[in-house]
C-alpha cells in the first residue's frame, strides 16, 4: 500500500483511496476506542465518527505519521464521548484522593461495579476484565498513552503526534499510569491465569 | 506482584518505565544499569515495571465488528463546505480594501502635499530639458559672475524663452544677473551667454528663490523632483561666492557627469503632478463600492452557511 499517494488522492476527494486507508488503521482505532470508552457500541461510534472527521479535515494533514494523526482524531473523539458522559446528571463525579490528586474516578466503571472484589472481576471477564477495570481507573490522557504504548505497540514518537504533547510528557503519562496499573492489578494478582503468573513468577 | 519500592523519586520511576521501552540515551541507560547492579530497589521497581507492561500487553486486540468504511452519504458535507471560507475571506479584504481607501480620502496630508512640493521641481526640470534642446548637441560653456548684489544664485531655471538676452534663444529669462543659464553643459568655450544688467521679466524664471535652480550643480540636483525642495542652503552659499567676483564654474572632469544627470530629467514631474486630481475623485467611489461588495459577499457567505447547517 503505497500510503502517501492514498492520502494525496483522499485529499483530492477519492474516497475508495481513503477506504483503502480506514481498512488499514480500523482495527487499531476501533481498539483504542474501545479500551478508551469500555463500551463496544460507544467504540463502534467513536471510530465511525472518528474516520468521518479524518476524511472531512484531510486538508489539515501534513504530512509526518498518518497513523499517529488518524489515532489523534480517535482519541479526540473519545475525550468528546468521555465528556458527554461524564456531564451525565445521574452520574457521581468524585475525586480520587491520591498522591497527584488530578484523577476523576471513572463514572463509566463505577456505574457497573462499585468497589468489587477481585473475584467478582474476574468472573466476568477475568483477565481482560480485570486489565480493563483498572484501565478505566486511570485519567483519561493516561488511559491514551498507555493503551497506545503497551496495547497497541506505538512508540513514544507517534503518541507524541497522537496527543499533541512532547515527549516528555508521553514519558511522565506512560511512568505514571504504568504504576497505577501496578496498583490496581495487585488486587487481581492470585486470580490472574496460572501459566500467565508462573511466567511472572519466574522473572521475579 | 512485589511490593513497591517506595524510595523512589518520580523521575527515576519514569526513567526506569523509559528504560523498559529503550527510550533513553546511552547516558542515561548506563546510569540506569550501574544502579541496577548496586540497588536493589531498582532492581524490584523495574522488574514490578517489567511485569506489569507484560500484563497489559496480554490484553488481545479484538476485531472490529464491522468495516468503518465511508459512504458518500457520510461525507457529502465536506465539499459543500469550502466555498464559505473563500467568501468570508473575500469579504474581509474587500472591507479593508474600503476602510484604506476611506483613510486615503480623508487624510489631508497624502496627496496634496506631494502637488506644491512637485511644482516647482517640475519647472526647473522642464527649464533643464528644454535648455538641453535649445543648446543642442553642442555643450554651452557657462561663465559666472556679475553684480554680485543680484546674484540669486541660477535663477532662470525657468527662465525659457525671454529673448532678453543677447543671446537669439532668449535663455536670458532667469535671475537677474550675469550669469547664464546651464551650468551643467560646460564643454565648450564656443557659446558665451552674456546677460545685461537689465532684469528680464518676460523670463518664466524671473523666479523667487525658492525656486531657483542651485549655484553649483550638484548631485542632488535630481532630487528637486522631491516634495520638498532643498535649494536653499544651496542658494545661500552661491550667493557669498558670487560676491566675490566669478567664481563658478564646471570643472571639466565634472560637467560630463553633471550633463549626465541633468539627462536623467524628463517629464517625470508632470506626470505626477497632473493624476492626483482624478486619483481622488476616483477613492471615494471605490471605497463605497469596496464596502458594499463586502458586505454582499458577507450576506452571501452567512446565508450559505445557515443552509448548510439546516
Amino acid at each position: 500500500m503505497d500510503e502517501v499517494a492514498l492520502i494525496r488522492e483522499a485529499q483530492l476527494g477519492d474516497l475508495d483511496s481513503f477506504n483503502r486507508l480506514v481498512l488499514h488503521y480500523q482495527e487499531l482505532a476501533y481498539n483504542l476506542a474501545l479500551r478508551m470508552l469500555n463500551d463496544e457500541a460507544s467504540a463502534e461510534d467513536a471510530t465511525q465518527t472518528a474516520f468521518i472527521s479524518a476524511y472531512n479535515h484531510l486538508d489539515s494533514f501534513r504530512g509526518g505519521s498518518f497513523k499517529a494523526w488518524v489515532m489523534r482524531m480517535v482519541t479526540n473523539t473519545c475525550y468528546d464521548e468521555l465528556r458527554r458522559i461524564k456531564r451525565r446528571p445521574t452520574t457521581p463525579l468524585e475525586p480520587i484522593n491520591d498522591e497527584d490528586d488530578e484523577e476523576i474516578e471513572s463514572p463509566y466503571w463505577m456505574a457497573d461495579d462499585h468497589n468489587p472484589t477481585p473475584e467478582q472481576a474476574l468472573d466476568r471477564r477475568e483477565l481482560e476484565g480485570a486489565i480493563q477495570h483498572c484501565l478505566a481507573d486511570l485519567p483519561d490522557d493516561f488511559r491514551a498513552v498507555v493503551i497506545m504504548v503497551d496495547v497497541e505497540g506505538f512508540d513514544y514518537q507517534e503518541v507524541s503526534e497522537a496527543i499533541g504533547k512532547p515527549l516528555g510528557t508521553v514519558k511522565s503519562r506512560l511512568a505514571r499510569a504504568r504504576l497505577k496499573m501496578r496498583d490496581c492489578l495487585q488486587g487481581y494478582w492470585e486470580l490472574l491465569p496460572a501459566n500467565f503468573r508462573l511466567k511472572l513468577e519466574e522473572r521475579a | 506482584m512485589n511490593p513497591k519500592p517506595r524510595q523512589l523519586s518520580p523521575q527515576e520511576w519514569q526513567l526506569l518505565s523509559a528504560y523498559l521501552d529503550n527510550q533513553v540515551s546511552p547516558g542515561e541507560r548506563t546510569q540506569i544499569e550501574k544502579q541496577l547492579t548496586s540497588n536493589a530497589a531498582f532492581r524490584q521497581a523495574v522488574e514490578s515495571l517489567r511485569q506489569t507492561r507484560t500484563v497489559i500487553r496480554s490484553m488481545p486486540m479484538r476485531r472490529v465488528p464491522h468495516n468503518f468504511t465511508l459512504t458518500p452519504d457520510m461525507v457529502k458535507v465536506r465539499r459543500k463546505w469550502s466555498i464559505i471560507p473563500a467568501l468570508r475571506l473575500s469579504s474581509a479584504f474587500a472591507a479593508i480594501a474600503s476602510v484604506v481607501l476611506f483613510a486615503l480620502q480623508l487624510l489631508p496630508g497624502v496627496m496634496k502635499v506631494a502637488a506644491p512640493a512637485a511644482a516647482p521641481a517640475a519647472q526647473d526640470a522642464v527649464a533643464l530639458s528644454s535648455a538641453e534642446e535649445a543648446v543642442g548637441t553642442e555643450p554651452a560653456v557657462i561663465y559666472w559672475g556679475g553684480p554680485p548684489a543680484e546674484a540669486k544664485g541660477m535663477g532662470g531655471g525657468g527662465g525659457m524663452g525671454g529673448g532678453d538676452g543677447t543671446y537669439p534663444g532668449g535663455m536670458g529669462g532667469g535671475a537677474p544677473d550675469t550669469f547664464y543659464g546651464m551650468p551643467n553643459v560646460a564643454a565648450t568655450p564656443a557659446i558665451q551667454f552674456e546677460i545685461p544688467q537689465p532684469t528680464s521679466e518676460a523670463g518664466v524664471g524671473a523666479a523667487a528663490p525658492a525656486e531657483s535652480m542651485p549655484a553649483e550643480p550638484t548631485p542632488e540636483a535630481p532630487m528637486a523632483m522631491a516634495p520638498q525642495p532643498t535649494q536653499a542652503p544651496e542658494t545661500t552659499r552661491s550667493a557669498e561666492e558670487l560676491q566675490n567676483g566669478p567664481v563658478l564654474g564646471l570643472r571639466p572632469q565634472d560637467s560630463g557627469k553633471v550633463i549626465a544627470e541633468s539627462q536623467s530629467f524628463t517629464a517625470e514631474p508632470v506626470v505626477e503632478d497632473e493624476p492626483s486630481l482624478p486619483v481622488r475623485s476616483l477613492l471615494l467611489p471605490a471605497a463605497v463600492g469596496l464596502a458594499a461588495l463586502a458586505v454582499i459577499i458577507a450576506v452571501i457567505a452567512v446565508v450559505l452557511s445557515k443552509k448548510q447547517r439546516l
